[in-house]
């Protein structure tokens, strides 16, 4: 198909990139009058308020304001109002900021930061989520049941329960009775950070005529621009949002997050405009964060490999707010057994309040941490039934029309195909696999495999919309409302504009930056669902536009609408391409040679609105999605076992997403989204003291993967099985290529060394601890490696 | 206090001398308000994090005696404010000094090895500092000036505690003087990372020269440690398990590894230990 | 002399110089960002960590949060602004592009300053040698390969 989707275009913002000249809200500073946004952050995890002392650092000489809790007691959260913009009465979390300040300069606001007095009382914090659900006894909100929150979900008042999700479906008892073997495993992953490069930052001008303008590094400015709107009390046309190029997001950015305390500060400082921008400490202390996750799985297999029941229970701990985490739980809670079909389920999935940095979306949204579950307990139940993972997979994995989640619904028969996705992992593995003994007697090589399944978590009224504007030259202008982070997707709308529009690539223009003023709205930039939701967008902006330009043509060529071609920049009859009109004399209105004009300007417009159903509140039955991509990931791992030191030795990935609009970007996705995973999957974990203090916030020891740790290899497929109601067939891929990486590894330690990691990250210390208790023999080895050539 | 993250640096006044003896003097008359500069790379964390609060920064970087780098009859001498990067460059070093070379190499990353110096490491005196163990197996003498006299310290004697050392406020490191070996010398760095940059989680180093055999080990313990095992190696042979349960009793004995958010102190010692054996395969013979 | 209060200095940035009143406490991130408004470079842990802030001092690369901007006198500073009519470094711009070597962006002018440098200083510039030369910089984004070929592809 197709001159331009399917083909690597190079990136729209490329050339901006390269130049130094891209420009990020962390580089805005030219806006008149900008002060300096500064707070200061509870050194406690739980504690009450006593009092606030900012008389000194009033007096400063260039402090223009300073805003406690007080000042604007609003809640705001996403689906659930429960985030202070400043502590109230108390803090919940240790970083939580509980006075800000508004100044000339950073010396300024440094100086006047270190001369508030803020008296404390502490409370006992609630650190870990399984006792936060076991335990009433310390409430993080106690005032729980005032907040208001989205009917999609359900906290519990009197518990830190944030949200119960439920998906049933069969009747578990009768199959764990029917059952040959019963598995029980508990499986961990911990918080962990974003960690983009560009830090959070928000400039906020609340301006006198009551307008609202924000340039924040944004994922979801029409959100942001929403809930805005809500927690000053104005219509949401009175407030502006840009979001510039973002230096990062992974979900990080998704939310609404200091904008607020931003424009707070404008407000109280007199009208003028102020710019926080955190530091990497306070980023890692007081920025949201992605979730951590115990998960509970019972398992009911026959000896034949067939699973016919699994009853689970995932934990999230969401920290001091529930913000995305709510909904993490909840697309958690209806993906549960991964993508299998299994007739007896029983799942419960809690989102839980603790005194800790607050849990917001992160690419792969709950997926990456219940495939480390869930696929782990695939390896080990095959493990214990002797059979090969993969067969045993394979009589599981959820087919086209056969039924998911809960009982209605089934999966759509132009739906990927998981099969195909291992069966190319597993193979490339396999061939390129020389057996498990390494060089040296102490290290031992393994391969392992996982598989996994993911669609955009949104709401079913989730909508998109773009309009294509033509310009004298017959260039287009493609408006969109999807941010754009980094992983390409303005690229690939400008790809399915050329192709719907049959015009050069280069004559496409796409912006990176948003403005919610100028910009089509979309809903959110999350989940993978752009290029799906705007992509639909856009072909349907161009349609639109053809529309028109067939309209004019068909006056200029007697030619009824339906039986024209457009191509090339060229219109013509259908099979009667020398009877062409050009394109350009068309775009701003057709003049006939008597000066008679028809027609105007041509500006298209399209929207898609997702296809979806709510879900039982009781069962979690319904249609959750408007697409699910497929994929399997695969390593092969070399262990010391002296050491516990790992290298990862190849690393391939698989996945079925329809079509791929733009090869090179999707490979980039691939080999950044894999490296994401490893990295998460080996090093990184947010670590917290007992009374719930942050002991790594920032880059030395919260350890990313660096260039010199890259794996030896790398190898991809892309399937694809097209989705007809998607442009061109294309499913997101953006997070997919996370999900399955940390799981491969556990399956690939097992295999090597009949090891079993149970909790991630797979630090060398853990591997090696591991095999002191489950293999301490391996140990011995240290006399052999000291006498050896 | 308030805990404040802070993006600027604190106030202080800079100078940059351009001789030793003008160094020397601005030092001595400010010595407890000020603080000397090499590379930065550890002092301007420190600045930023507030962890100190000097009035005066000394530039040292311009003058001719800490940039020094040449051999001087048997000894070597590297100039305390020689960038780690041009060190690495020399071809003395890495003939003569393989575990010194290691360290160094090792040491962050590329980048920053432009501009971090030994005189810096041995400055912060960090106890994972990279260069400390090779200096100790290398027997180097810290070479340190001050306004009325010079002295030579043995590099045992120079770390004191966590980030201690034994130089007086109005000293300044000028050089390191290793001598080098005329027998038949060889040494290793070994470092345990949790990935390819990262701060040792512990450091083990060891020398065989001229029938001696010593070991050093960072990070486990206050201070570097320095552990001679001569007396249980013969012929330049690596020890039996026998032997080795003997040297690593000793060993055992002479550092104390914490517990903290980089390592458990069990994985610490076992480590240790496994290192230790490489590294005594690397500089003994079967 | 001892540099108390703001006082003038004259750096010579991207072949241009400059005359610009700093305090001893500014450091070079701040003078090139805040009053030169040079903002290809960024800054992401100012701890000397991440490595974005990197720019080349004299030809070297060096992370410009942890130099003071005293410490730059009668040296010359490069950025992507002064070399963007450079041959070399337009080939490496180019090979970035073609190699999909950026996403987000925020570190890839730190990315191309130190693949020059190694490109002008490396010989026998390999695969192991670029991983160890960028090491110090942090991507979260590509996952580095790519960035590894675009170098590579110039040695
Ligand atoms: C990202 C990062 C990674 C790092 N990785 C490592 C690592 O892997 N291994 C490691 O050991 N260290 C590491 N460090 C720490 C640091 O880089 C080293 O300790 C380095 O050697 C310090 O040298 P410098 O010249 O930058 O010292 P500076 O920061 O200039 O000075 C450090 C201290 O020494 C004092 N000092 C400097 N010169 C002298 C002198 N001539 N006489 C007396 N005192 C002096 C200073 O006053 C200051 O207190 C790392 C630091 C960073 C930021
Ligand atoms: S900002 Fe300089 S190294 Fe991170
Ligand atoms: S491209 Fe985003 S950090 Fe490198």
């Amino acid at each position: 198909m197709g001159k331009y989707v399917g083909e690597s275009i190079i990136r729209k913002d490329a050339l901006e990139k390269v130049n130094g000249t891209a420009t990020y809200a962390f580089d805005i500073d030219n806006i008149p009058n900008l002060l300096i946004g500064k707070f200061l952050t509870s050194p406690y995890a739980h504690a009450h308020i006593r009092s606030i002392d900012i008389s000194k650092a009033e007096k400063i000489n260039g402090v223009v304001a300073i805003v406690t809790g007080k000042d604007w007691p609003v809640r705001i959260g996403l689906y659930a109002g429960d985030r202070d913009i400043l502590a109230v009465d108390k803090v919940v979390w240790a970083g939580q900021p509980v006075v800000a300040i508004s100044a000339e300069s950073y010396e300024i606001a440094e100086k006047a930061l270190e001369q508030i007095q803020i008296e404390y009382e502490p409370l006992p914090a609630i650190i870990d989520p399984v006792k936060a659900k076991l335990s009433n006894d310390i409430l993080v909100h106690e005032k729980l049941g005032e907040y208001e929150h989205s009917p999609a979900f359900n906290p519990i008042p009197g518990t830190n329960i944030a949200n119960h999700f439920k998906l049933r479906k069969g009747n578990i008892e009768k199959g764990f009775k029917e059952s040959d073997k019963i598995i029980e495993n508990t499986f961990t992953m911990p918080q962990v950070a974003h960690a983009y490069l560009e830090p959070i930052v928000a400039i906020g001008h609340y301006k006198r005529d009551g307008k609202i303008e924000i340039w924040s590094s944004a994922q979801s400015p029409f959100t942001v621009r929403y809930l805005m709107g809500i927690t000053f009390a104005i219509p949401t046309s009175n407030v502006t949002v840009h979001a510039p190029y973002l230096g990062g997001g992974f979900g990080g950015k998704a939310g609404l997050n200091y904008e607020p305390l931003a424009v707070l500060l404008s407000k109280n400082s007199n009208y003028r405009p102020v710019k926080l921008q955190l530091t990497r400490e306070e980023n890692f202390r007081s920025a949201p964060i992605r979730v951590g996750m115990v998960a509970k799985i019972k398992t009911g297999v026959k000896d034949n490999g067939r699973i016919i029941a699994e009853e689970i229970e995932y934990i999230w701990d969401s920290g001091a707010c529930a913000d995305y985490a709510v909904n993490v739980g909840r697309a958690g809670g209806y993906v549960s057994i991964g993508p299998y079909e299994i007739d007896n389920i029983k799942s419960d999935s809690y989102t839980l309040y603790t005194n800790k940095p607050y849990a917001t979306a992160f690419r792969g949204f709950g997926h990456m941490e219940l495939h480390w579950a869930i696929e782990r307990q695939r390896d080990i139940i095959a493990k214990n039934l002797g059979m090969d993972p993969i067969a045993l997979r394979k009589i599981n994995t959820l087919k086209a029309g056969k039924s998911y989640t809960a009982n209605q619904h089934r999966l759509r028969k132009d739906a990927g195909n998981v099969d195909e996705c291992l069966e190319k992992v597993w193979n490339d593995l396999k061939t390129h696999f020389k057996g498990k003994i390494g060089d040296k007697p102490w290290l031992f090589r393994g391969i392992g495999v996982s598989c996994f399944m993911k669609g955009p978590a949104q709401p079913p009224n989730s909508a998109s919309s773009a309009y294509v504007k033509f310009n004298e030259d017959g260039g287009i202008f493609v408006s969109v409302g999807t941010s754009e982070m980094g992983q390409g997707t303005i690229t690939s709308l400008a790809q399915i504009a050329a192709e719907e529009l049959s015009i050069p690539i280069e004559k496409v223009y796409i912006k990176g930056e948003r403005d919610t003023d100028r910009d089509a709205y979309t809903w959110q930039t999350v989940g993978s669902r752009s290029l799906f939701m705007d992509g639909n967008a856009v072909r349907n902006a161009c349609i639109d536009a053809k529309h028109q330009i067939f309209e004019i043509a068909s006056q200029v060529l007697h030619t009824p609408p339906y039986d024209l071609v457009l191509e090339n920049e060229s219109i013509y009859p259908k099979g009667e391409p020398w009877k062409n009109l050009n394109l350009v004399d068309v775009i701003m209105g057709y003049m006939f040679t008597s000066g008679e004009a028809i027609g105007g300007p041509i500006m298209g417009h399209g929207t898609y609105i997702a296809k979806m159903t709510m879900l039982d509140a009781e069962t979690g039955a319904g249609n959750p999605a408007i697409f699910e991509t497929f994929g399997s990931q695969g390593v092969e791992v070399e262990i010391n076992v002296l050491t516990g030191e790992i290298k990862i030795k190849r690393l391939i990935s698989a996945f079925d997403i329809g079509k791929a609009i733009n090869p090179q970007l999707c490979e980039s996705q691939i080999l950044g989204g894999s490296i994401m995973a490893l990295s998460l999957g080996l090093n990184e974990k947010l670590q917290y003291d007992e009374k719930g203090h942050l002991l790594n916030p920032n880059f030395v020891d919260y350890v990313l993967t660096r260039a010199d740790d890259l794996p030896d290899e790398f190898e991809f497929f892309l399937v694809e099985n097209p989705q007809l109601d998607a442009p061109f067939g294309a499913r997101g891929i953006g997070e997919l290529t996370m999900l399955g990486v940390p799981a491969a590894i556990g399956n690939a330690i097992a295999n090597a060394i009949n090891v079993e990691i149970y909790d991630t990250p797979i630090t060398s210390e853990r591997i090696w601890y591991e095999i002191k208790k489950q293999r301490p023999e391996l140990l011995k080895l240290k006399e052999e490696f000291l006498q050896e050539d | 206090m308030n805990q404040i993250s802070h993006l600027t640096l604190p106030e202080f006044k800079i100078v940059t001398p351009s001789t030793l003896r003008e160094a020397l003097s601005i030092l001595d008359t400010n010595n407890t308000r000020s603080k000397l500069l090499a590379g930065g790379t550890d002092l301007l964390v420190d600045l930023r994090n507030r962890t100190i609060n000097p009035n005066i920064i000394i530039d040292l970087k311009n003058i001719p005696e800490l940039n020094e780098l040449k051999q001087k009859g048997d000894i070597f001498v590297i100039g305390a404010a020689v960038p780690i990067a041009d060190i690495l460059k020399s071809k003395e070093v890495r003939k003569n000094f393989h575990s010194l070379y290691t360290a160094l190499n090792e040491m962050c990353d590329e980048i920053l090895r432009f501009r971090a110096t030994i005189g810096g490491n041995l400055g912060t005196a960090s106890p994972a500092a990279d260069t400390a163990g090779p200096l100790l197996i290398h027997r180097a003498r810290i070479i340190v000036a001050s306004k009325k006299i010079s002295r030579e310290i043995p590099i045992q004697e120079f770390f004191i505690g966590v980030k201690q050392n034994c130089l007086m406020p109005n000293e300044i490191i000028t050089a390191i003087h290793i001598p080098i070996s005329t027998e038949n010398e060889k040494s290793v760095f070994l470092k345990l990372k949790r990935n390819s940059e990262d701060l040792a989680l512990i450091g083990v180093s060891a020398i065989n020269y001229n029938s001696q055999t010593k070991l050093a080990f960072t990070a486990v313990a206050p201070i570097p440690i320095l552990v001679d095992i001569t007396a249980y190696i013969s012929g330049n042979k690596r020890p039996n398990e026998e032997k080795f349960k003997e040297i690593w009793k000793l060993v055992k004995n002479a550092i104390s590894p914490i517990n903290d958010l980089r390592a458990s102190r069990e994985y610490r010692l076992h480590m240790t230990e496994i290192l230790t054996r490489k590294a005594l395969k690397e500089v003994l013979q079967k | 002399m001892i540099v108390n209060e703001s006082e003038s200095l004259i750096i010579n940035v991207n072949n241009i110089e400059h005359k610009i009143s700093v305090k001893p406490n500014e450091t070079l991130l701040d003078v090139l960002r805040l009053k030169l408004g040079i903002k290809s470079v960024k800054a992401a842990c100012w701890s000397g960590d991440c490595g974005i802030c990197t720019v080349l001092i004299d030809g070297k690369p060096m992370k410009s949060c942890l130099v003071l901007s005293h410490e730059i006198r009668n040296k010359s500073i490069m950025t992507v602004e002064g070399l963007l009519e450079d041959e070399l470094f337009q080939k490496l711009q180019n090979s970035f592009v073609k190699n999909g070597a950026i996403q987000c962006g925020f570190c890839t002018s730190a990315f191309l300053l130190v693949g020059y440098y190694l490109i002008k200083n490396k010989r026998n510039l390999d695969l192991l040698s670029i991983k160890k030369g960028i090491n110090g910089i942090i991507c979260r984004c590509t996952g580095y390969k790519q960035i590894i070929d675009s170098i590579y592809e110039l040695k």
